[in-house]
């Protein structure tokens, strides 16, 4: 037991020293002996990027061959197309020759209103008591004038009921932004009121549009 | 002459793998050449995309338009023989002079005023215009409107005055009134 303690001693202690023999070990001659060879990793990486690569370029190719394939239909059908296309191209512009007929026509008859059925429509809402002595038909809106019979008080009075019934009147109150009471004077003789009222229209009027 | 002898070496030693990498080499050289192609025949799809559905689009959208364009080119046939011509002043006016025999109104002032030689680029018609003072009762007057506005010729009235030459009291309907109109009639030099 104490030998055996002795010895590892010993052994401790020994100097460190090289082989006293030369390696003649040729290593690039000598067989692989790893479990599984450098060579077959080194093969299989190649193949695995030649394959990816292969891959890669087959499917550019073929997304090329669709591409080309669909740029060859859509030739096909603009060939095929192209002289009903010219044919029809060249029918709408005559279309629209005649058509800029039609839109000048509509543009010259275009009007807010119909006179002589605003002028009915005026007849239609006239009260007894008042008489229009002018009607003028401007571009902007409509200008009346007119009398009512009776004293102040009342004939006022009937001046603004005239005022809200021409507002009521569904066929001026779609024509018409605003009926206002621009003047009202009593008349120095027969007793009688003048008034001046304005239909101003909802919006500036097409009838002098030209072109 | 070591790194001669062991290229070879090498290459016999790895056949696989030197043909792999040429192939690799080759390939990498290929798609790169190649991928070059893809923008431009997208770009080129998408052109000739664009300009076959256009094309179909105008055979779709042109139908019937043979059909209408006939139509309209009936229309506007119409609405030239419904033309008055600027230099035909007699007959102009002999068009509105039969209103007044009709209407049984008077005529106070008829004048065809000065209107445009031709017409403006781009336009068809040109505007001939006139000033009309008529007198008449209110039925006659409205009766004249009428034939002005749905008349043979387009008329559109820009500006017009009714006054009443009466007193003004409520029967005035029955008495005679004044229009002062400017109307103007759609038509051709």
């Amino acid at each position: 037991m104490a030998s055996l303690l002795k010895r590892k001693t010993e052994k401790r202690h020994a100097p460190l020293v090289p082989a006293w023999h030369p390696n003649f070990r040729n290593f690039e001659r000598l067989p692989d002996t790893k479990a599984v060879r450098t060579s077959f990793f080194v093969n299989g990486v190649a193949v695995v990027i030649a394959i990816s690569l292969l891959l890669v370029f087959a499917y550019q190719e073929y997304a090329l061959y669709v591409l080309k394939r669909q740029v060859t239909e859509w030739e096909e059908r603009i060939d095929r197309d192209q002289k009903a296309s010219v044919a029809a191209v060249a029918e709408y512009k005559k279309f629209q020759e005649e058509e800029k007929k039609v839109a000048e026509l509509d543009a010259f008859v275009a009007s807010k209103i119909v006179f002589s059925d605003m002028l009915l429509d005026l007849s239609r809402t006239l009260p007894p008591r008042i008489a229009l002595q002018n009607v003028v038909y401007r571009i902007d809106g409509v200008n009346l004038r007119g009398v009512v019979r009776g004293a102040g008080d009342r004939a006022s009075g009937e001046v603004a009921s005239y005022v809200q019934k021409l507002k009521s009147e569904p066929a001026f109150s779609k024509v018409f932004d605003s009926i206002t009471q621009s003047a009202l004077a009593r008349e120095s003789q027969g007793g009688r009121l003048s008034f001046e009222l304005f239909m101003k229209y909802k919006s500036t009027p097409a009838p002098a549009k030209k072109k | 002459m070591s790194k001669e002898k062991s290229s070879p070496n090498f290459l016999k030693k790895h056949p696989l793998s030197v043909g792999c990498a040429l192939l690799s080499l080759l390939l990498i050289a290929a798609i790169v050449y190649r991928r070059d192609a893809m923008p431009s025949t997208v770009s080129d799809l998408e052109d000739k995309t664009a300009r076959g559905e256009r094309l179909k689009a105008n055979i779709t959208n042109s139908a019937q338009l043979t059909e209408q364009r006939e139509a309209l080119v009936k229309t506007n046939a119409a609405v030239s023989s419904r033309l008055v011509k600027a230099s035909e002043l007699a007959k102009n006016l002999q068009y509105f002079y039969r209103m007044e025999a009709e209407t049984g109104t008077k005529y106070i002032e008829l004048r065809q005023q000065a209107s445009p030689t031709a017409v403006k680029p781009g336009n068809t018609y040109l505007s001939v215009p006139y000033t009309l003072t008529v007198e008449g009762s209110y039925l006659q007057l409205v009766t004249l409107l009428r034939r002005l506005e749905n008349g043979k010729h387009f008329c559109r009235i820009l500006n017009a005055t009714l006054a009443g030459k009466s007193t003004g009291e409520p029967a005035a309907a029955l008495d005679l009134l004044t229009l002062t109109m400017n109307l103007e009639l759609l038509g051709q030099p």
